[in-house]
């Protein structure tokens, strides 16, 4: 608790010095005035069910709207259109709809919202989506690569139906509306029309198939308004179509577990005396110097951990960049796994635990500790062997398969550069273990190794473009993942 | 007319000359003046008197000390002289050291035909082509083409826990130069050159991918002198400026992003 006060004292002092350290990002567009969102209320989060119900059998509202569309303007086709929640679990979720095409890596993220348009007899239910779209091909986006949208559910009875948060069947809403440039008001007409439902990503109804993140999806160069590498970063990738989040841990001398990727560079980090490596330096003095480019701290993997697993529902792999991080990041994932917990509708928390985000699985279930190299793998064992891991700790072997069968690691993810590695990858699906690849951005890689290597998942820079790619070349690994025989 | 006559002529335009060079020394914006003779002999036979007058200086790169070296330069626009050639080996550090090595033959009228190599062991490119030069003023003007043809290969020697991957294709390499000679013994020459793949492949691990389509990767500026003091062989050396997709040229151990990047590059060597 000292400590804790100590970096509070600290963050406090380094907020008061670092004013002059301003985001350094592009934001993205944003309505004036709220926009239509303004003066609607958010639809229901959920389908009716009955009390009693889990959240693992709540179904929410939006989802009746997921599936593979065909736009008239904008955004190549196919467009896949993605749900999701995010959000504080002991507060409020939001729902957003994000549109996907690999053409341009272009993506649209868009919220909800619900107003009476008219009075009286001729008052009207409109269901309005609106957000920003953005062609992530261009890191440095002009007002030509990202702009506003503004969707409405048509016909308007599945408008009604969503706004009273009725069941709507799968292709009965179609999206229409128009896109703009940067600021201004969209004036590009937009329709979007459903063509199908999504591929399945279930081998023997186990789910086994996802989009990985890499560094958060939306790198910090990519300009999306986060930084990778932190807490925000798994709000912003859930939104934008991942299921497992890949981040680097790396150690302050304080020997405190933060994230993140390479050196202090100003590619990544501002501050006038923020240099050198995070080992370099206590977590206090990286507090009071540094700031990421999107002007948040560097944050500490248990802030970002608890941040990211209350409000999404993301499954995390650690990367470790450094032996040394191995023993305090299980410690870590054991006091949340303590402390984070599983709550269901209605249901508050103890004291001194909160909940995990609806529906997840508990932080033991959710966190696996990644092990890029023979050192590191090494490290593992001998904590292993020394009782230092928390029990029930996952790990994932980057290179060395072997090492994921002895060990045992219940996944391996190799660099794609080492080829599809077909046999390999049949041999640990097998096993019920994970197999997938890092890191591939391109769409004609990225369907070679969808078919050649039916892998678990892939981690990717363009989150959207990986979705659309699965939904056009995705194949279903042989065996269920997580399964054993 | 007589060898007095002769004399006198000479003598008064002398006079004139020295009288009129303190003028335009007094003067604003002094128009350009003819040099003054100055008398420095003479010669009698017959009835032929002939005065020697000192010869006027001549702009500096009009004296022999600042001639175009015989055999041409590699990188200068002009290049060798028809029936001339040039062979260069040296270095090139983009972001990692390769050795470079290339041979330019003059072919008249302001062409050229040269071949390149650039070698890192794990990325290899060999290159011919073609370049046309002109004059205007002080300065050679190029145009050039190139096609290249690349290999690379990772993880067989070097990295092999995380690389099995190879690479081929063919470049497509146009650009322009200009030079200007700036002192007796250097050739400054300002080069830029774009970077369009025609083809290319990758292996990896027996999975072989082509985009299938020609991309764009890029260009490069170069600035680069030669110096040759005996006007025989010449040391070359240079700095570039390239702004590229991020994993060209070793498009086969990098992730594949539309960004491009913009780094910089170092050249030197020496040309035989």
């Amino acid at each position: 608790m000292n400590s804790d006060r100590r970096i509070l004292a600290l963050a406090l002092v380094a907020l008061a010095t670092s004013a002059c350290l301003n985001r350094q990002g592009t934001e993205p567009p944003v309505f004036p005035a709220g926009g239509l969102l303004a003066r609607s209320v958010p639809p229901p989060t959920w389908l009716p069910a009955p009390d009693g119900a889990t959240y693992e059998s709540m179904v929410p509202t939006l989802r009746a709207l997921e599936g593979v569309y065909s736009a008239t303007a904008r955004f190549g086709n196919p467009v896949v259109v993605h749900t999701s929640l995010t959000g504080n679990a002991d507060d409020k979720l939001v729902a957003t709809l994000a549109l996907f095409s690999s053409d341009h890596d272009a993506f649209a993220l868009l919220n909800p919202g619900c107003f009476v348009e008219g009075a009286g007899a001729t008052a009207v239910t409109r269901f309005v989506f609106e957000g920003y779209w953005r062609y992530l091909e261009f890191p440095e986006p002009t007002v030509k690569e990202t702009g506003l949208i503004r969707l409405f559910v048509e016909p308007p009875a599945a408008a009604e139906a969503l706004c009273r948060g009725e069941a709507v069947a799968p292709g009965i809403a179609r999206l229409v509306g128009a896109t703009g440039y940067g600021n201004t008001a969209p004036t590009t007409p937009l329709e979007v029309t459903y063509t199908g439902a999504r591929k399945s990503r279930r081998v023997n109804g186990v789910t086994s198939f996802g989009v990985g993140v890499h560094h958060g999806g939306c790198q910090t160069s990519d300009n999306c308004g986060v930084s990778e590498n932190t807490g925000e970063t798994f709000v912003l990738s859930k939104q934008l179509g991942g299921d497992y989040l890949e981040i680097d841990v790396r150690l302050t001398s304080d020997n405190i577990p933060v994230l993140f990727h390479l050196g202090l560079s100003p590619a990544a980090v501002q501050g006038l005396y923020c240099v050198g490596g995070i080992q370099d330096w206590t977590y206090g003095q990286l507090l009071a110097n540094c700031r990421l480019r999107n002007g948040e701290i560097i944050p500490r993997l248990v802030d970002a951990l608890e941040y990211g697993l209350t409000r999404t529902d993301l499954d995390v792999w650690l990367d470790m960049k450094v032996t040394s991080a191995v023993v305090p990041s299980t410690q870590i994932i054991g006091q949340l796994n303590q402390r984070l917990i599983q709550c269901q509708p209605g249901q508050l928390p103890p004291d001194g635990k909160r909940c995990l985000f609806p529906g997840s699985k508990p932080v033991i279930d959710r966190v696996i500790i990644g092990l890029p190299s023979d050192d590191i793998i090494n490290e593992y064992t001998a904590a292993l062997a020394a009782g230092q891991l928390t029990p029930g700790q996952r790990c994932l072997c980057e290179e060395n398969f072997d090492a994921a069968v002895s060990i045992p690691c219940q996944a391996a993810s190799p660099r794609y550069t080492r080829g599809p590695l077909a046999s390999d990858a049949q041999y640990l699906q097998s096993l019920g273990k994970f197999f997938g690849y890092w890191t591939i951005n391109d769409p004609v890689t990225i369907d070679a190794f969808l078919q050649a290597g039916r892998p678990n998942g892939i981690l990717t820079n363009y989150l959207g473009t990986l979705n659309v790619r699965w939904e056009i070349a995705g194949v279903l690994p042989p065996y269920a993942l997580g399964v054993t025989p | 007319m007589s060898s007095v006559t002769l004399r006198h002529i000479a003598a008064a335009a002398t006079l004139v000359a020295s009288l009129a060079a303190p003028a335009s020394g007094l003067a604003a914006d002094p128009a350009p003046q003819a040099a003054p003779l100055t008398l420095v002999g003479e010669k009698t036979s017959g009835d032929t008197t002939v005065i020697l007058v000192e010869q006027t200086p001549k702009k500096p790169w009009e004296t022999p000390e600042w001639a175009y070296p015989e055999r041409g330069l590699t990188f200068f626009p002009e290049g060798p002289g028809e029936g001339k050639d040039r062979w260069a080996i040296g270095g090139i550090w983009q972001i990692a050291p390769m050795f470079a090595a290339s041979y330019r033959r003059g072919l008249g009228s302001g062409f050229s035909v040269d071949a390149r190599l650039q070698t890192i062991i794990m990325l290899n490119t060999l290159g011919a082509g073609a370049q046309w030069a002109f004059n205007w003023g002080p300065f050679s003007f190029g145009l050039m083409a190139h096609l290249d043809g690349y290999f690379g290969t990772i993880g067989k020697v070097l990295l092999s826990s995380q690389f099995n991957s190879t690479g081929w294709g063919v470049l497509f390499d146009p650009g322009a130069k200009v030079g200007l000679q700036v002192s007796s013994d250097t050739w400054l020459t300002l080069q830029w050159e774009a970077y369009l793949s025609l083809y290319q492949a990758t292996n990896l691990g027996g999975l072989v991918i082509s985009p299938k389509a020609a991309m764009w990767e890029g260009y490069g500026f170069t600035l680069v002198a030669e110096y040759s003091p005996k006007k025989q062989g010449v040391v070359y050396y240079g700095v570039s400026l390239y702004s590229t997709r991020s994993n060209y040229p070793v498009f086969f151990n990098v992730d594949y992003s539309p960004k491009h990047i913009v780094y910089l590059g170092l050249l030197a060597g020496y040309e035989f």
